[in-house]
């Protein structure tokens, strides 16, 4: 199930999921993402695409990339704890 | 180490190339949510169809009733504007602001930030801060960022955002803050006079209908009150906005 071309496939249907779906709801299918794949940058170009089209401000930190380097980091650090 | 880095990466690309990124993710997002408006269309009065014939035969009666009282209210409505711009003509303001419709591409609760994207941009004259409306007189918001065909409006409800509006019966200016979904909240004095069903207008000549006051919460213990008000209208029910065209 995650093999490359897996992964790549669910990269587009959450890319349409994410403009077609509320974004809690898309927040959640990112978390899951996040942890079911392993080391998921995707999550990062997810936070950016909802910061590019919705944050209208100019400033150094975008909420949505922030929020999705942070989650990143920690499900990483924990998956990597778990397993060692 | 690469997160960081990517994270680096694409917040510099947001800060400087900001606008460029924004036409080419609209571009590629244009098509889906036009789809998914076409293909949800058909299910969206999919509950009507379990409403018994009795409540649906109530709903009827009571909505021409209010269709004929609302019909009486535009003919006074129409009869005050017109009279209103011809004061404004006889002291020679003129408030010819024109405004162009525009479709809402994308709306809360898909955006997290309280805001829209809408199908009108720079080529339809729309600049930054342009004013948004919902109808002839209620002001939404503004336009914080655009591209070619398409524009990204910021509610004045917006958490955080704050704003000074005129009271519309004392003139009092107060400065409201956003609380997202079309709320706003302030805190004032106690004596303050601001009570229940008060309108707060965008300050300018016409007046631009902002908010109303809907629930006052007032506390024996302390010397402010706070007031919460809302959009008249649910501003996320809404298909198109008006935007006040840039002059040029």
């Amino acid at each position: 199930m995650k093999t490359p071309l897996a992964r790549t496939a669910s990269f587009f249907v959450t890319f349409v999921l994410v403009l077609s779906l509320p974004w809690w709801v898309s927040a959640v299918l990112l978390l899951l993402l996040t942890i079911y794949f392993d080391f998921y940058l995707e999550v990062l170009f997810f936070g950016f695409l909802l910061d590019s089209l919705y944050f209208g401000e100019k400033t150094y930190i975008y909420p949505s990339l922030t929020i999705a380097t942070i989650s990143l980091l920690i499900i990483s650090f924990v998956k990597t704890r778990i397993r060692t | 180490m690469v997160v960081v880095v990517l994270f680096v990466f694409l917040s510099a690309t947001l800060y400087f190339l900001g606008s460029n990124v924004r036409g080419i993710f609209y571009s590629t997002a244009k098509p889906v949510w036009k789809a998914e408006e076409v293909l949800l269309k058909p299910f969206s009065f999919i509950f009507n169809f379990f409403q018994t014939k009795n409540s649906l035969i109530a709903e009827n009666i009571f909505l021409k009733d209010e269709n004929s009282s609302l019909r009486l209210k535009v003919t006074d409505y129409e009869n005050l504007t017109s009279e209103n711009n011809d004061l404004k003509n006889q002291l020679g303001r003129i408030d010819n602001a024109d405004k162009i419709i525009s479709r809402i591409l994308s709306k809360p609760p898909f955006s997290p930030y309280d805001t829209f994207v809408i199908d009108a941009g720079e080529r339809d004259s729309v600049s930054v801060g342009s004013k948004v409306f919902i109808s002839d007189s209620i002001v939404i918001g503004t336009v914080k960022s655009v591209t070619g065909s398409t524009s990204l409006v910021e509610l004045f409800s917006s958490g955080g955002f704050k704003h000074e509006f005129i009271l519309l019966r004392t003139g009092l200016s107060l400065t409201l803050e956003g609380q997202g979904g079309g709320n706003f909240k302030i805190e004032v004095p106690k004596d303050t006079d601001v009570v229940w069903g008060d309108t707060f207008v965008y300050p300018g000549l016409s007046s631009q209908i902002v908010g109303n006051v809907y629930f006052v919460e007032t506390n024996d213990q302390s010397s402010f009150k706070t007031i919460y008000l809302r959009t008249p209208l649910n501003v996320f029910g809404s298909k198109y906005v008006f935007i006040e065209k840039a002059s040029i």
